[in-house]
């Protein structure tokens, strides 16, 4: 199974864990996948043989939410995101490098724990 | 003119009241959270307000499913009493003709109405199942007509071809889907107020342009997993649609939690691999959680397991193809 697979399967997953309500704001979120004019034509007997209208039929089916592809401004959202968490990171990273408040005597690369007459040189 | 058991006479060697009762024992035993009476008939057992009551008095739910015909008074007083989790009838069609040509009995589709709204009336949670063949698919819009505003909840299934339905009277894979618009466009339309319908559980599985039609979404075949089918003569299978080349034991030859925790017990469902799966169904994206859909369907119309071709989501790539 691919990683684009993996998505609508984990939704899937979702909706069967009776999580219907994130289930139902990812529909929301991604675009439906359109049905082609001639696959409706396809189906619109189908649904006759049982009685169906065409607006009934047109009304049943509808695309499934393409999970795979990512409407624009959640990619923008995406992004923003992505970026902020890299450069929080960076900052906690160097951050624990930098020496906050001026200490003279206890600066980083110091060798001993106690004060040395070398630290007044 | 179909029947999945079928059913006529009794059998020779049904269980007995004291060997039913245990089984109610047995099953508690197992863990078992409920039973459904079914046949053939299961009202025409004279024990079998005794075997439902055992079944309350276990603690596990009961279900009952019947013809709905020939109920009398002191046979709807018993139900009443018992109280039941779940009644249900079976109708085949939406108009007299249709529904006692299949049944074979005049004067049954009557009979079953009557039954439903008494059932209705009395507060029993209540249900209709139609099973559906070529000899009825046009009447579902009749027997939703019928349907509308009772109360009961509609389970639609198909038809398969074991027991007294023949081959050519199972429905093609297009009149299925027709099927499938029917749930949909009908769940669409009518609030649950106005009717409560749902696709059985391996109707289905995940079409990419129909919404779910099941109550809750297919997980795969649960026969010997969540389900057991035990036929009136005490034999064990994993699900009631299956044939009996899929009858794994009886209770009569060795005890009931010994069949259930046996490793070779349904290992057609409890341990499948990609490897068992159809082609088209080991390179589906929900091959992992449909195993291949259901297994009644699957070793009727196509010969195997893990392999039912009565695939909504199949059927929508063969129309698409058919259409380019």
């Amino acid at each position: 199974m691919s990683m684009a697979d993996m998505i609508p399967v984990a939704i899937e997953l979702l909706r069967l864990s009776g999580r219907d309500r994130v289930y139902t704001i990812l529909s929301r979120v991604f675009k439906d996948q359109s049905i082609s004019p001639a696959y409706r034509r396809r189906i619109r007997p189908l649904g006759a043989s049982v009685g169906l209208s065409e607006v009934e039929v047109d009304e049943a089916i509808s695309g499934s939410p393409n999970v795979t592809v990512l409407p624009s401004w959640l990619k923008w959202v995406l992004v923003v995101f992505v970026v902020v968490v890299l450069v929080l990171s960076a900052i906690a990273v160097t951050g624990s490098y930098v020496p906050w408040y001026r200490n003279p005597t206890y600066v980083p690369g110091t060798d001993y724990a106690s004060i040395s007459p070398k630290d007044f040189l | 003119m179909h029947c999945g058991s079928a059913a006529g006479n009794a059998r020779s060697d049904e269980l007995t009241t004291d060997e039913a009762l245990q089984l109610c024992d047995d099953l508690k035993g197992i863990g078992c959270q409920g039973v459904a009476m079914m046949g053939g008939e299961p009202l025409l057992r004279k024990d079998w307000p005794v075997i439902a009551e055992r079944v309350r008095k276990v603690g596990m739910d009961l279900s009952i499913i019947t013809n709905g015909y020939k109920i009398t008074e002191s046979k709807f007083q018993r139900i009443l009493d018992i109280n039941p989790e779940l009644v249900t009838v079976s109708i085949d069609g939406g108009h007299a003709a249709v529904h006692d040509k299949i049944r074979g009995v005049p004067g049954s589709f009557k009979q079953v109405v009557t039954t439903l709204r008494r059932f209705v009336e009395s507060g029993l949670p209540t249900g209709v199942i139609t099973t559906v063949h070529k000899m009825n698919l046009s009447e579902l819009p009749a027997i939703r007509r019928l349907l509308l505003g009772t109360g009961a909840a509609w389970q639609i299934q198909m038809a398969t071809p074991y027991g007294r339905l023949t081959y050519d009277h199972v429905l093609s894979k297009e009149e299925y889907y027709s099927l499938a618009l029917f749930i949909a466009a009908t769940r669409k339309r009518y609030s649950k107020k106005e009717l409560m319908i749902a696709g059985a559980h391996d109707m289905g599985y995940f079409s990419r342009v129909l919404p779910p039609l099941q109550v809750y979404p297919w997980q795969g075949c649960q026969a010997g997993i969540s389900t057991l089918g035990i036929e009136s003569n005490g034999n064990i299978l994993g699900c009631l649609a299956l044939p009996p080349k899929f009858v794994e034991g009886n209770i009569r030859e060795r005890p009931l939690k010994e069949i259930w925790n046996d490793d070779a017990f349904s290992s057609y469902t409890r341990r499948v691999r990609r490897t068992n799966l159809g082609s088209e169904c080991a390179s589906c994206t929900y091959s992992k959680i449909c195993k291949g859909g259901c297994s009644a369907v699957s070793h009727s119309m196509a010969g195997g397991l893990h392999r039912d071709p009565y695939c909504l989501r199949l059927i929508e790539e063969e129309l698409k193809n058919k259409n380019s």
